[in-house]
Order: structure tokens, then C-alpha cells, then sequence
């Protein structure tokens, strides 16, 4: 089992179940290479709260 | 294996002791599909979580991986940050990139998850003893069909003629490529065929077999009817290999089709599907064995063995072509 240490950000904000839930998992099998994560990021895609 | 879930990927990363089909399966149906529904699902393996957002892009280097980050194209599990990169699973691929460019396409939330010492899935020891227990029921059952092969094939002298052996050796090739070519009409996905087919023609298996064409009268595939004619061979030669000469008139009967095959596939898809011309070779090399071991001698006159025979071919072409459609993996 590994062992995670806490987190311990002050500036971190917590989410709550509601903002949890609006973060979804998408049904497309994309593979997230590095090449599609920099188009992504150079048109502006950044992740919404719905994928 | 079945392809993982991102579930499955961050149990293993965790090092949670989990099956992969029984915790694909909670992922798949989780009431919520969002880190909520996968916070209450990891709870479920008593795996403490929580989700953080972060308003300063470099505070992902104070977190401790693995962990959830949400990106523009989905989620990915990071799983190392050293050296001003990052490495994350997508899909279960590992990738590694500068974290500066990382930072960009990541929205600042992050899902953490603490396993306990007795973080587990539920029933673990149940679900790992059902997995063992299907193991060896599939060993059992290739050990049974090994150990029936070998006694039939000394047992009936099969062993003592080379064009037996090679008739043999041939109907099991024959047995493979149809079961290959069944799998791809079935759109069950099989990266042997895959390659396999890339060989003459990329797609070019794929193409065919999407033809009206790759159908024997619109009933039964082809490929149906290449497993029915080398399974039921391949049997008749074992248990009844005084039938050998009947099998060699079935075989002469088929080498008619090898041509129209062919020359459809030359002129008419113009594609070339490598399976398909595998197995017509295979029945070109089945009636050179034939052949060469003397084994159309005495066919005539035909008996009620013959009759047999093609009844068999029928029955199991009849017998694939209804329980076939309960494996078919295409969109209807």
C-alpha cells in the first residue's frame, strides 16, 4: 500500500461533493499524449468542469 | 486483458489490492460518473480522498503522486513530478512532458486519495479465487483438448505418413486464420489479425469482408463456412481417418471457390485480404497432401460414409452459423 502524505496548501481550496460532481469522466478513450495536451493548451483548451 | 479504467489505474498506482474485471466493472457502473461518484467508490475500498483546487500552478510540485489531474482533453493519473517534468498515465499509456507545458492544459484541480494499511476491494480474496478458478478451467480444458488430440493422433497412425502429418499440420493452420478471419467479421478486435491482415494490404480484411460478397448466398459468411470446412476436417481425420479419401474429394470440391475468390478480390473489391488468401492457400496445399499421398485412390464409388461426411460440414455450419450472432461486437 503506499503511504500519501496529506496535503497541506494553504491556498488550496477545498472541493465540496457538488463540485466534485460536476467534474465528469468522459467516454472517449482519447490518449492524452504531450503533442495533443500542447494544442490543447495553444487554443486555449483548458479543462472545463464538464470534459 | 481487457483495456484498464483510469479506476483500475489509480488502485494500481495506490498499490491497493484490487481484480482488474470486478473494479472496471464498479467504474463502469457508478452511479455518478465524476470524482464524485469515484470518491464514494473508493471510499468503497476504504480509500480516504478529496479534491483540491489550486490557485498557484506550481503548488502541484508540494503534492504527493498519484494523484487525479484534470486537464483540457480529461483526467490523467500523475504519477511522477522530478526534474521540472511530469509523468501521467492516459488510458493506461505512460507519458512524460516538461511540467511548465503540463501546467497550461491543467485546470488547477487535483483528486487525491490516502489508502489505508487495510485499503482492499470489497471480497478481494473471493474475487481473486473466482479469477484462479476461470484460470484454471480455461488450462483444463486446452490440457483436455491437447491430451484428445495427441492419443488420436498416435492412436489412429496419423503419425506414420508425412501428407497426414502435413494434412494435419495444414487443417490446424487453416482452423487458426478462419477463427481469425470469424473474430474480424464479428468486429471482436484481435491485434494478431490486425497484423496479420497489414501484411498484403492495410484494412484490406476489413474492406472484404464488408462486402454483400462475404456472404455464401446472404446466409453464412465465409468465414463461417472456412472454420466449418477445417474444424470438421481436421476432426474426420483424427477419429475417422479411413475417411481420408472422402476428405480429399470435399477438399477438390472447394478448390473452384479459391479462384473466384481471388479474382473478386483482384477485380471486384480491389483490396486484398490476407487472411482470406491465407486460407485459400491453405486448401491448395491441403489438395497437393491429398495428392501427393495417393489419398484419391479408391474414392469411387462413393458410400454412405461420404453422405456422412457433408451432413457433418452442414450440421456445424448450421450449428456456428446460430450461435455466431451471440458474440457479434458490431453496432446494430
Amino acid at each position: 500500500m503506499k503511504k500519501i502524505k496529506r496535503a497541506d496548501i494553504k491556498d488550496a481550496v477545498k472541493l465540496s461533493a457538488m463540485d466534485l460532481n460536476k467534474i465528469h469522466f468522459s467516454d472517449r478513450r482519447t490518449v492524452l499524449t504531450p503533442e495533443v495536451l500542447e494544442k490543447l493548451a495553444s487554443s486555449g483548451t483548458v479543462a472545463e468542469k464538464e470534459n | 486483458m481487457a483495456e484498464t479504467t483510469i479506476f483500475t489505474d489509480f488502485l494500481t498506482e495506490l498499490e491497493v489490492p484490487h481484480t482488474q474485471g470486478y473494479s472496471d466493472e464498479q467504474f463502469r457502473n457508478m452511479p455518478f460518473k465524476s470524482l464524485f461518484g469515484l470518491s464514494k467508490l473508493l471510499k468503497q475500498y476504504g480509500v480516504d480522498g478529496e479534491g483540491l483546487r489550486l490557485s498557484s500552478p506550481g503548488d502541484i510540485s508540494r503534492l504527493e503522486p498519484p494523484f487525479i489531474a484534470n486537464t483540457g482533453g480529461g483526467m490523467v493519473i500523475v504519477n511522477g513530478l522530478s526534474g521540472g517534468s511530469v509523468s501521467y498515465l492516459t488510458q493506461g499509456e505512460v507519458e512524460e512532458m516538461p511540467l511548465d507545458e503540463f501546467e497550461k492544459t491543467w485546470d488547477g484541480t487535483v483528486f487525491l486519495a490516502y489508502p489505508a494499511d487495510d485499503s482492499c476491494e470489497p471480497d478481494y480474496k473471493v474475487h481473486c479465487r473466482d479469477i484462479f478458478i476461470g484460470k484454471a478451467k480455461k488450462w483444463g480444458l486446452w490440457a483436455g483438448v491437447v491430451a484428445l488430440f495427441l492419443y488420436l493422433f498416435i492412436s489412429n497412425g496419423i503419425y506414420r505418413h508425412v501428407s497426414t502429418v502435413l494434412l494435419t499440420v495444414i487443417n490446424l493452420a487453416g482452423l487458426y486464420l478462419t477463427y481469425l478471419l470469424v473474430q474480424k467479421s464479428l468486429k471482436i478486435k484481435n491485434s494478431i489479425a490486425d497484423n496479420v491482415c497489414g501484411v498484403l494490404q492495410a484494412g484490406g480484411c476489413d474492406s472484404v469482408l464488408e462486402l454483400k460478397a462475404a456472404k455464401f448466398f446472404g446466409i453464412f459468411s465465409w468465414s463461417e463456412v472456412g472454420f466449418t470446412y477445417f474444424s470438421v476436417s481436421l476432426l474426420a481425420l483424427l477419429i475417422f481417418p479411413e475417411w481420408i479419401g472422402y476428405l480429399a474429394l470435399c477438399n477438390a470440391c472447394c478448390l473452384p471457390f479459391t479462384f473466384w475468390s481471388i479474382w473478386y478480390q483482384r477485380f471486384r473489391a480491389k483490396a486484398w485480404c490476407t487472411l482470406c488468401v491465407s486460407v485459400q492457400c491453405s486448401l491448395w496445399l491441403l489438395f497437393f497432401c491429398y495428392l501427393g499421398g495417393g489419398w484419391f485412390d479408391g474414392v469411387f464409388p462413393l458410400r454412405i460414409e461420404f453422405f456422412v461426411l457433408g451432413l457433418s460440414y452442414l450440421t456445424v455450419l448450421l450449428a456456428l452459423n446460430r450461435i455466431l450472432p451471440m458474440f457479434d461486437n458490431s453496432e446494430k
